[in-house]
């Protein structure tokens, strides 16, 4: 939509360039409550007093799927807690503890990591804009305190230039369905439970985020994990997937680059840039 | 201060702890540090060591065996060590002043406190 000059209209939207600089503004304000970012997936950032207690988007496991298919948690033990929060003042987290299912430390680390990781899934993705508002609804489980937006931003940024250094477009490996390659057979015996793991439930059909929804790990440890297991040749492609997104939500500098190539390369060119599972794999015959 | 440091601070009352870190093994994501920081090291940079080392036990036979990786430095020791749990595997990285204790001593007390850190 565009106003008489041509320009965009800005109505009701901030404009700051980015969510990066939305978090930055909302830090300055010490603001409490969401911004809700939208697109495909999209997702909720919670805020207290500006610092990000809570990421939340459909692209990356929360801490209750974490939780459960990792099966700290057993299921009975989980709606028990759910339970005697609703019937409480709500804090799950409080509930949790009270009911000795998990410790204050190990609570901690489970919120820091969901946080981070759904803020890289939602960078994986190009926003299509953004509100805020202040009377959102807290989450069920924040980060107490919450994480200053730089450091979430800068980790964002790191981590994708790190997957770009070991795989190449991060956008193009959250799209791709892997599975073992014919070498991953003899070499499952000397890889780690985690590996194995991940291998077990590449079958050609999985992304990465369908991976760690399965087993219950985040979806940045899982493509770095595949990054790597991909340099040992130990993984084999089936084919690109789904239409490109392109991440926005890392800061502009040296090696945190948006992940431009992923939306503008046509299908034939998604292919990953080394090859997956040995010499003999493939050139564009993928589809 | 969140809950991963209000443990930590706990611990810098062990014999020549200059400083900890709890980090995430596969992500580097430093979930919190007390004492001296600097001293411990960047977590990106601890969870790839721990990573090489690991895969290079695994290549050897010994998958899934690491517990610690020792440096000895002429007066300090850095020690990571593996904290096994559901779900990734956390590191406790701390830098020791050896004047205060020894290297024995050093790697069974951080051990000790690697049991605790997650109750």
């Amino acid at each position: 939509m565009t106003g008489d000059s041509g320009r965009p209209e800005r109505s009701e939207r901030r404009e700051p360039r980015n969510v990066a600089g939305l978090l930055a503004e909302l830090r300055e304000q010490e603001f409490t409550g969401a911004a809700f970012v939208e697109g495909s997936p999209g997702g909720v950032v919670h805020l207290r007093g500006g610092l990000v207690c809570a990421v939340q988007t459909p692209a990356a496991p929360g801490a209750d799927v974490l939780l459960l298919r990792s099966r700290r948690i057993a299921e009975p033990d989980w709606s028990a807690a759910c339970t005697a929060a609703d019937h409480g003042d709500g804090d799950l987290g409080a509930a949790l503890r009270g009911l000795g299912l998990i410790g204050a430390a190990e609570l901690a680390v489970l919120t820091i990591a969901v946080l981070f990781d759904a803020a890289f899934a939602l960078a994986l993705h190009r926003p299509e804009g953004w509100r805020v508002d202040d009377s959102a609804p807290a989450p069920p489980l924040p980060a107490d305190p919450g994480i200053e937006p730089e450091r979430l931003t800068g980790t964002t940024g790191r981590r994708l230039a790190l997957l770009t250094e070991l795989w190449g477009p991060p956008g193009e490996l959250a799209r791709s369905v892997v599975r073992p390659s014919s070498r991953a057979g003899a070499a499952i015996a000397r890889l780690s439970p985690r590996h194995r793991d991940i291998l077990l439930c590449a079958d050609g059909r999985r992304t990465p985020r369908d991976i760690a929804f399965t087993l219950g790990r985040g979806v940045f440890p899982v493509m770095v994990d595949l990054a790597r297991m991909n340099r040992q040749q130990l993984l084999a492609q089936e084919s690109a997937a789904a239409p490109a997104p392109v991440p926005s939500l890392a800061p502009r500098g040296p090696g945190m680059a948006p992940d431009r190539s992923a939306a503008a390369a046509p299908a034939s060119d998604s292919l990953p840039r080394r090859p997956f599972g040995g010499p003999s794999r493939r050139r564009g015959s993928a589809r | 201060m969140n809950a991963v440091e209000a443990a930590l601070a706990q611990m810098l009352g062990s014999p020549g702890l200059l400083g900890v870190a709890l980090v995430d093994a596969v992500t580097g994501l430093v979930y919190g540090a007390a004492g001296d920081a600097g001293a411990v090291g960047d977590g990106d940079e601890l969870a790839r060591i721990a990573g090489l080392v690991a895969d290079t036990l695994n290549r050897a036979g010994a998958a899934g065996q690491l517990e610690d990786i020792v440096v000895t430095g002429a007066a300090r020791l850095h020690i990571t060590r593996v904290v096994p749990r559901q779900g990734d595997e956390l590191l406790l990285c701390a830098a020791v002043d050896r004047q205060d204790t020894n290297f024995a001593l050093a790697v069974r007390e951080l051990a000790r406190l690697a049991e605790g850190v997650m109750a």
